[in-house]
């Protein structure tokens, strides 16, 4: 980025920016659509290692599971700490 | 009144069979089984475990820059095993809370593990290396240098252990968190979608 070398790779970056979209865009969790992501993800990474790495194709995927991602891991977070207030607040 | 899924028939109350096609009615009104109360300290322990030592281990901890990689990992370990408790039934609460208790774990377990580990790399001799390559950067603040050359002080340093087990709690204990919650979505096929 401007001449100097980005921290993280393509890919770390693409799944950070996906997912910071995914959070911000309060889309509601689609499990199936993870699952498509990472498969996708797993298979552009063989096909790098086989056969072609394009960079146009990392930055997709990656986007794609970071993106995906994202909203699950909000609805994770939600659920822990709903259920465990809730929990704690339980008569004994 | 409900109806018959098989022919569309309007049934009476508490039907057990339908009157036109005679199939079998189940009663969507009775109570669901209890769900069986989740026992998270064993599959956090095992992921922990997992996760602590693999942090820590040199050479092979430096996969932990792939996302936290082994945090992640065990994270998802200890979802998994929690998932043999309720099969299918995990909300993505419970891989959370699985997660978490298995990072803070980790982080205990990788801090102790480093301890020896300190001793072994954080010589005198590295100790030397890292005061000749600040060396090329006169104009760095001389605190900053300070900080920098403590934390590579050589043998075993306790402010460098407990910074190492704050960030190694925070660090270890979210990228597992996340660990959990995504193993949730790859093991419950039936239950989030």
């Amino acid at each position: 980025m401007d001449g100097e070398p980005l921290g993280l790779c393509i890919r770390c970056t693409s799944i950070s920016l996906g997912f910071l979209v995914g959070l911000m865009v309060l889309a509601q969790p689609k499990a199936r659509w993870f699952r498509w992501a990472l498969a996708m993800t797993v298979c552009q990474w063989l096909l790098a290692l086989a056969i072609i790495d394009s960079e146009v194709l990392r930055v997709i995927t990656a986007i794609a599971l970071g993106g995906t991602a994202a909203p699950i891991v909000r609805e994770g977070v939600e659920e822990m700490f709903t259920e465990r207030i809730r929990t704690a607040h339980e008569p004994m | 009144m409900s109806q018959c899924r098989q022919c569309g028939a309007t049934l009476p109350e508490n039907s057990q069979y339908c009157l036109q096609c005679g199939t079998e009615i189940r009663d969507r009104q009775s109570p669901a089984p209890p769900e069986t109360e989740l026992e998270f300290l064993k599959p956090a322990v095992t992921g922990g475990l997992l996760l602590g030592v693999l942090s820590a281990l040199p050479f092979v901890s430096s996969l932990n820059i792939i996302c936290c990689l082994w945090a992640q990992v065990g994270g998802g370990l200890a979802t998994w095993f929690l998932n043999k408790q309720r099969p299918g039934g995990l909300k993505y609460g419970d891989g959370a809370f699985a997660g978490v208790i298995s990072g803070l774990i980790g982080a205990f377990i990788a801090t102790l593990i480093s301890i020896p580990v300190q001793l072994v790399l954080f010589t005198a001799e590295s100790y030397a290396q890292a005061q000749e390559f600040l060396s090329r950067f006169p104009t760095m603040n001389p605190n900053l240098r300070e900080a920098i050359l403590q934390f590579v002080s050589p043998g075993f340093s306790l402010s460098r252990t407990i910074i190492g087990l704050l960030m190694n709690m925070v660090l270890l204990g979210l990228f597992a968190m996340a660990g959990g919650i995504l193993t949730v979505a790859i093991v419950n096929r039936k239950k989030v979608d």
